[in-house]
């Protein structure tokens, strides 16, 4: 009777998820495949100066094949080694957004929801004017005040997305901090930043950890967006986003130029969205 | 001397009075009960020893040792909390983080209060010892043990820390008969080995019963009968008390003992 609890006490979370949900399991194998080929880009791909300024111009334009398998752009660039090196680009952008979002997001918000009274207060309205601003238009107008690149992406992008994780982390630290164990640290005599650090903290951030999962497509598409319309990355770095710009007008003729970097953004954001729906599923209860 | 003495403690919130205290001593080895229905004031009472009640006006003197609880600074205040007198909650597992383990939890409250080190380590282990656990606990998470076992590891807490007096906030009450039990039997233990001092809040007065030397019976806020708690429960003087009494299905000799290991296994086959 007792053996299947101690085998449940010992499961990785990786081992129980799959025993839960397949699609999540699918998601986390895409996006660990999106993860290896941006991290091997130059040594996987089959024309690695392709992923930068190299021209070719006489195999412009050339349909799949086996020596380019996702065919060749205008100037003769392997759309395949572009797309993984787009890759790179995307990954990052993801990973800087999330990182300076969520940590911004959820010092503030845990700070809030701890303290309450005016510290909350402030917090919050500043908050909710951020949020009061339609946040692509922000973005934008971010993007075009500062100059077009990869860093203004992850800014102009940021900028818009820590609100959210702000007010997530607020209401849950709040209920956090009306339990038991917060209680019995106050009257351990444990000073209040402490709570805040080791108690309020660990157990606020769970629904943050969702979301920011959730949000990984999310950065992706926003990203590619910007630098669709020219306000991020710029020629010659492979970016998914700018990849689909210069290819739609070909799309007609030269479909492979378009189609296979916009696979590789519905791919990714799909994967980190059932990745995300996974985790809720498996951590909310 | 008295570990904790509390005279005419008057707590309000606005114009309402909602503890009033005259007179509340605690002294090494005793254990004191203060019984009442909910909203008597018990816990406020309980709280405002060690200057936890917030957002209500706190008169009167409270001396826990020789620190005077209401004009202590909040340094000072923090520096007694848990090792002077610690609180033992009602709910023991919420009163655990549940992201630490429980050896982790031990090591940063005893940390907190200047014990460090290898030391730290004996005194965990002392202190989880004279609960009757087994010293492996503390490699656990707060939901890998039993509600019994989160009880007395509070109490654990409160023995490592050196705190001579358990603020015991209805420490049985969301714990099922035979662990209440357990956990009884741990707190005399200890009150009757080591001289431990225990400030009870319970409505169950069956419980107390079995453990309490003194007795404060609270209604509305205010004291309607003190005593020794022999005294209390063979002659209530107060119809109030009566009343408490009269409502509890049957006072037992003495608390059973828990079960053997050995009935859990009954009935399996070889």
């Amino acid at each position: 009777m007792t053996a299947p609890a101690l085998t449940t006490l010992r499961r990785t979370p990786l081992r129980r998820l799959a025993g839960v949900d397949r699609l999540a399991v699918a998601g986390a194998v895409l996006l660990g495949v999106v993860v290896l080929a941006a991290l091997l880009a130059p040594w996987i791909a089959p024309y690695p100066g392709d992923g930068g300024s190299a021209t070719h111009p006489l195999e412009a334009l050339l349909p799949p094949s086996g020596a380019h398998w996702f065919g060749t752009d205008q100037v003769g660039r392997d759309v395949f080694s572009r797309v993984l090196f787009g890759a790179r680009t995307s990954l990052l952008i993801a990973v800087a957004v999330l990182a300076v979002s969520g940590v911004a997001g959820v010092v503030l918000g845990v700070v809030a929801g701890y303290a309450g009274g005016w510290a909350r207060d402030v917090i919050m309205r500043v908050t909710d004017i951020f949020l009061a601003f339609p946040a692509l238009l922000l973005s934008l107008a971010l993007a075009v005040v500062l100059q077009p690149s990869v860093t203004t992406v992850i800014v102009a992008i940021a900028v818009t997305w820590w609100p959210w994780y702000a007010r997530l982390t607020a209401s849950v630290a709040a209920s956090v901090a009306t339990r038991g164990f917060v209680d019995s640290a106050r009257c351990l005599g444990v000073p209040a930043p402490l709570i805040v650090l080791r108690h309020v903290l660990p157990n606020s951030l769970t629904p943050v950890l969702v979301q920011l999962s959730l949000d990984g497509g999310g950065v992706i598409l926003t990203a590619a967006a910007l630098s669709y319309l020219g306000l991020g990355a710029h020629e010659p770095t492979s970016e998914w986003g700018l990849m689909v710009q210069q290819g739609q007008s070909l799309f007609t003729t030269d479909w492979w130029v378009v189609t296979f970097p916009g696979l590789a953004i519905l791919v990714t954001a799909f994967s980190f969205n059932v990745l995300g729906e996974g985790l809720r599923a498996r951590l909310s209860r | 001397m008295n570990l904790i003495s509390v005279r005419d403690l008057v707590v309000r919130i606005g114009d309402r009075v909602i503890a009033s205290v005259p007179e509340l001593d605690v002294a090494a080895g005793e254990c004191v009960a203060l019984v009442g229905e909910s909203g008597s004031g018990k816990t406020t009472t309980l709280l405002s020893t060690l200057g936890l009640v917030h957002g209500a006006d706190v008169r009167g003197r409270i001396m826990v040792g020789d620190v005077d609880v209401l004009t202590a600074s909040p340094a000072r205040l923090r520096e007694i909390r848990g090792s002077r007198a610690a609180l033992v909650m009602q709910s023991p597992q919420a009163a655990l983080n549940p992201t630490m383990r429980l050896g982790t939890l031990m090591s940063r409250a005893l940390a907190r209060h200047g014990v460090k080190g290898a030391d730290a380590r004996e005194r965990a282990e002392e202190g989880v010892r004279a609960v009757l656990l087994d010293p492996e606990i503390l490699r656990r998470y707060p939901h890998q043990v039993s509600g019994g076992q989160a009880q007395r590891f509070a109490i654990a807490l409160a023995l490592a820390l050196g705190a001579q007096v358990v603020l015991a906030d209805e420490p049985t009450s969301a714990l099922d008969v035979t662990v209440q039990a357990e956990v009884v039997a741990v707190l005399r233990r200890l009150r009757d080995e080591r001289g431990l001092a225990v400030l009870l809040v319970s409505h169950d007065l069956a419980l107390v019963s079995t453990i309490a030397d003194r007795v404060v019976v609270m209604r509305d806020g205010a004291v309607v009968e003190s005593g020794s708690a022999a005294e209390v429960f063979a002659r209530p003087s107060d119809p109030y008390t009566r009343e408490l009494i009269a409502a509890v299905p049957e006072l037992p000799e003495a608390v059973p003992a828990p079960p053997e290991p050995a009935d859990l296994h009954e009935g399996e086959g070889p």
